[in-house]
């Protein structure tokens, strides 16, 4: 290995970052390196498995729809592909708050993988090679250059691991197993053995899989159907609007055969028989899972959603199962309209390593090893959208650190990605992890609308957001101040504005009342206002739905602003890495054992361990106001 | 997150003294408002005097939130920089005794402090530079023993029915707040959608038990007269007689006719130095030995009431008469409390009858006295081990303000809801209701709302 080494090191092998993985978060990564100057190798064990969408053809929905955005807020590309290639479009949760709005499309599977795989092919200083990574070099504590299976070495600084599933992976259909990647792709053992070698914790985890069914041998007159939006919103904040024919899903129920079926099948079941040591995640239980876990429950609905225009292969979603190959025959042909079905590929769980993410710290960068960033499934997360916003952030960051500057560290105050990969890194995952809006705190201010307000001023200082992004951004924030301010100003008499009042069903006022108290009945629109008062400034629809929103839920966002300025507030506090929480007599023993373990990068994120109490916080922050070990 | 550092700037107060301890009381204010605070608190009683001055102590009343008079006090003022925080500083000097300072603590809250947290004053003293390091490190274990010794407490309390109630509030709350997220983040899934009205009605109920809560949830009763001692045991055991010989006078009526006192009676009592409250008992025996005595009876049952609720039960055991049922069942309470072998002036030899050997015991005569100094050093030891009201009512009080928060909370999830505002965005309201209540029950990570989405709910693809 080391003449070959010797024999290869030459200009062409030779970048500045290496990225293991193509698929969201190596995408991602890699796109985000080369744009923002950096010599970008990726590697990726297929070309043909470049952004594979494993699994549902989805991107979006609830929690994750906020990340597409927050990443397009920022310059990354997810927002941009799926806009480019969607098949169709719905915002979910439009009867509830703005909070939970969340955007959800079918994409086109293979149109998806080929859009993206244009975006990096076509990338200046971004280089797109299929090999496996099978060890990285690091001498003295720092990243040297990466090594493949077949013998080539690529020097590099930084080098940001994005494996997904496929470390030692293993695929489980009942009593079989075999270890390979998703879909019959290779997997990657050497480079697991290499991580646990330079002292990175590993764990099983597990996920699964529905099977792909033949559309042609579905009866779909049996089925609900479920069209998309009439009105498309774009995933990108550069899109204004989107026209697209868009297909169709079908809805349909589970039955007592199909509940039967899996009973009887159960003790063949490898969550049951032991065949399968990962954890799974709760949030996408298996058919059988659910079955057992809620057995009062007498049906379980399932979607059928198109793969991609090009075939003819429809996922099932819903029925997850690793069930035997025979009980899935039997078992998706008792759902209506799929009596004949069928099954164009099996349904299967999937076991993988992955590493425990408090070993790297909220920039993605190995808390021990200088250079190394990991991002996605690695790091314990579940789904394209989870991975694909870390590794925006661990390409961001792998770039500051070549440029000596800054790491962008985005909070729990400032975007789901933050309350993401804080919850990663500071209490870690018992299970693959799924983002939800119910894990963000302040969800009412990190809203998919206003990504591009909280965070497209960060991307811009990153310098991933173009001029004209950029310029988009500031047009929207001038009408939105504008029209805010006119609203406070502009006041109409009882006489003026009853009679539109009345049409849109809200009672009338007695005395003169101010644009923004019009602004806050709930059937009001500042489309609809404007339509009365033309001397209110003209705004586009983004910035109307900004003001709408400020109006009506004025009082909570001034309590969430504060709550978050507090938080901010102990985020600022930075701690030192080299702190020995030992010498710190007063805090409690389980206390200094998690700090010691988890070094947290601020005050905050101490306080978020779980087994560090309050007193511990201010033993701590006593004791380091003292020593002066509080970098500002 | 930590409250700590949220409202760094915010004016604090809390009884400085051991509660429960001491002739005086010293209720401490330090922060911008302090001086606010004593305009409202507290009313100078020589007529023409407008206020304090720094450092001069002043005679005077101490007012309730509605101007009615709590208490003669002595208070005191120190003006920035130069006290004990550095910042202004109150301090209201009550009358010994916890109920009075707590009185002048809830006005000076109702005036705009809010409580302080354990050792907070200290921290604020090292802040400003009062204090140095060993002196900061020193208060820093303090902190952190004070505050192990409050999770104990709090976890005892736990075990009480109050503490079981609001766990069960809590739990209620959780499972509101699961269906609105999982409805929320599962949209498509036939979950129930609970109906608006439906969570209204949920989150008004738990309101509701909220401030019954409150109201019944009287604290400050159990520890305004300290630590509560009650004398139990058979008719004609010498109960009477204990009672006298503690008090150091002839209070009750003692005769050699069983049955003799027939209602508690209660006096103070200071025991080296604890103050305490102790109550003599209607002798315990069955209905059938009491005939007709209608009275007797009444007094008997209060007796046994008296005997639940006390922190300390003395048995008294006459050496000559055998060990009934009562005496059993009183020795089997999980309670603190001491068998006293009495009238050793009759029967000099101890171990006329077996009794239970775990159960601590002396030997007295209420009549000769003997016996009674350790019988006090007894009790005074049982106090300190029992980790009694001293430093609980600390943590009751933080109780209160959590659950009367958690009220309010939830009284602006009924009124965004009531003013047409998305059942979601109330769920703001529930989180921060379900946060003020965790700090009670310790319950505050967000994973148990996680957890509580998938337990309850089939999710997911």
């Amino acid at each position: 290995m080391q003449t070959k080494t010797d024999i290869d090191l030459n200009s062409t092998n030779s970048y500045e970052a290496v990225v293991v993985g193509a698929g969201h978060a190596g995408c991602e990564a890699g796109l985000a390196l080369a744009r923002l100057g950096i010599k970008t190798l990726v590697m990726t064990l297929s070309i043909d498995g470049v952004a594979m969408l494993a699994c549902n053809p989805s991107i979006g929905g609830t929690a994750k729809g906020h990340l597409v955005r927050e990443i397009d807020a920022l310059g990354g590309e997810m927002g941009l592909a799926i806009d480019d290639t969607f098949l169709q479009s719905r915002m979910l949760n439009t009867g509830k708050g703005p909070a939970v709005h969340s955007l959800r499309t079918q994409a086109d599977k293979k149109q998806y993988q080929y859009r993206m795989l244009r975006a990096l092919q076509h990338q200046d200083n971004l280089t797109l090679i299929q090999g496996e990574i099978a060890d990285i070099d690091i001498k003295n504590g720092k990243v040297q250059g990466v090594k493949t299976a077949t013998g080539a070495y690529y020097s590099c600084r930084v080098c940001i691991i994005a494996s997904g599933v496929y470390l030692k992976s293993r695929v489980i259909i009942g009593e079989y197993t075999s270890y390979e990647g998703p879909s019959g792709l290779m997997n990657a053992n050497p480079l697991s053995d290499c991580l646990k070698s330079l002292g990175f914790e590993l764990r099983r985890f597990k996920t699964g899989t529905p099977a792909r069914i033949d559309i042609r041998s579905v009866d779909l007159s049996k089925l609900e159907p479920q069209s998309g939006d009439s009105r498309i919103v774009p995933f990108s904040f550069m899109n204004d609007v989107l026209e697209k024919e868009q297909v169709c899903c079908y809805l349909g129920y589970t039955n007592q055969r199909t509940h039967d079926i899996i009973r009887d099948n159960l003790h063949r079941a490898p969550m049951f028989t032991g065949i399968i040591e990962g954890v799974g995640p709760r949030y996408c239980p298996s058919i059988e899972d659910k079955i057992v876990r809620f057995a009062d429950k007498d049906r379980h609905q399932f979607f059928l959603e198109p793969e991609s225009l090009f075939t003819t292969e429809w996922y099932v979603q819903g029925m997850s199962t690793s069930l035997p190959e025979e009980v899935q025959m039997e078992l998706y042909r008792t759902l209506p309209g799929l009596e004949n079905v069928n099954i164009v590929r099996l349904a299967y769980a999937i076991e993988y390593d992955c590493i425990n993410p408090t070993m790297v710290k909220t920039s993605l960068e190995s808390k021990d090893i200088p250079g190394l960033f990991f991002a996605g499934q690695i790091n314990g997360s579940s789904g394209y959208e989870e991975a694909a916003a870390q590794g925006l952030i661990a390409g961001i960051n792998a770039a500051m650190l070549l440029k000596e500057r800054d790491p962008l560290l985005l909070g729990r105050a400032d975007a789901y990605i933050g309350v993401l990969i804080d919850d990663l890194t500071t209490k870690g995952t018992g299970e693959p992890y799924r983002m939800m809006t119910s894990r963000a705190e302040y969800r009412l201010s990190l809203r998919q609308d206003n990504a591009d307000l909280r965070l497209t001023e960060m991307g811009r200082k990153v310098g991933l957001v173009s001029d004209e992004r950029y310029t988009r951004l500031i047009k929207k924030k001038t009408e939105l101040e504008s029209a805010l301010a006119a609203i406070d100003e502009k006041h109409y008499g009882p006489a003026l504005i009853n009679p539109h009042l009345e049409s849109i069903k809200e009672p009338p006022v007695k005395s003169g009342v101010s644009a923004r108290d019009v602004l806050k009945r709930p059937n009001a629109s500042y489309e609809w206002l404007f339509g009365i008062d033309p001397s209110l400034p003209d705004i586009g629809p983004q910035a109307q739905e900004q003001v709408e929103i400020a109006v009506r839920y004025e009082g909570y966002l001034r309590r969430q602003a504060a709550q978050t300025q507090a938080l901010r507030r102990m985020e600022d506090l930075r701690l030192s890495e080299n702190v020995d929480y030992d010498e710190i007599g007063a805090l409690r023993i389980e206390a200094r054992q998690k700090l010691s373990q988890i070094r947290p990068q601020t005050l905050g994120q101490a306080s978020r361990i779980s087994g560090v109490s309050p007193a511990d916080i201010t033993v701590l922050m006593v004791w380091l106001e003292k020593k002066n070990a509080f970098q500002r | 997150m930590n409250a700590f550092f949220e409202r760094s700037s915010d004016t604090i107060a809390a009884i400085a003294t051991s509660l429960g301890r001491g002739g005086i009381a010293i209720v401490r204010v330090s922060g911008d408002l302090a001086g606010e605070i004593a305009g409202r608190v507290f009313l100078p009683f020589k007529p023409g005097k407008t206020g304090l001055r720094h450092r001069v102590m002043i005679y005077g009343h101490a007012l309730g939130p509605d101007g009615s008079t709590i208490d003669e006090v002595m208070a005191v003022f120190f003006c920035a920089p130069n006290s004990y925080t550095a910042q202004d500083v109150l301090e209201i000097h009550c009358h010994g005794g916890s109920e009075m300072a707590r009185q002048v603590l809830s006005s000076c809250m109702a005036a705009g402090a809010r409580l302080a947290e354990p050792g907070e004053f200290t921290k604020r003293a090292f802040l400003n530079g009062r204090i140095d390091l060993s002196q900061a490190e020193a208060v820093m274990r303090l902190i952190s023993a004070k505050s192990e010794k409050a999770a104990r407490l709090s976890q005892k309390q736990l075990d009480g029915a109050l503490s079981r109630e609001i766990a069960s509030l809590q739990n209620d709350l959780l499972d509101i707040m699961a269906g609105i997220e999982a409805a929320a983040d599962y949209p498509e899934e036939d979950i129930e959608n609970q109906a608006a009205s439906q969570t209204f009605d949920r989150i008004s109920s738990l309101c509701g038990a909220l401030g019954s809560l409150l109201k019944s949830a009287d604290y400050a009763k159990k520890l305004q007269d300290g630590i509560r001692i009650c004398i139990a045991g058979k008719p004609n055991a010498g109960k009477s007689s204990l009672m006298n010989a503690l008090l150091g006078e002839n209070r009750a009526i003692v005769t050699d006719i069983a049955g003799t006192t027939r209602d508690i009676l209660t006096e103070p009592l200071n025991i080296n130095g604890i103050p305490a409250t102790i109550c003599d008992t209607a002798g315990l025996r069955a209905s059938s030995e009491t005939g007709s005595d209608v009275i007797e009876r009444i007094g008997i049952e209060r007796a046994r009431a008296e005997i639940e609720s006390a922190d300390i039960v003395l048995l008294v055991w006459d050496m000559g008469e055998p060990f009934s049922d009562e005496d059993r069942r009183i020795l089997a309470l999980d309670k603190p409390k001491i068998l006293v072998k009495n009238k050793s002036d009759i029967y000099p030899a101890e171990g006329v009858q077996s009794f239970p050997e775990e159960v601590a015991s002396v030997t007295i005569s209420a009549l000769t006295l003997e016996g009674i100094d350790e019988l006090k050093r007894m009790i005074a030891s049982l106090f300190e081990e029992s980790d009694s009201l001293g430093e609980a009512s600390l943590t009751e009080e933080r109780h209160v303000e959590s659950v009367k928060n958690a009220g309010k909370a939830l009284a602006l999830a009924l009124e965004a809801l009531e003013s047409g505002l998305p059942v979601d965005v109330c769920a703001i309201d529930l989180r921060d209701a379900w946060h003020h209540l965790g700090l009670i029950t310790g319950k505050t990570a967000d994973d148990e709302l996680i957890s509580r989405i998938f337990e309850s709910f089939c999710l997911g693809k």
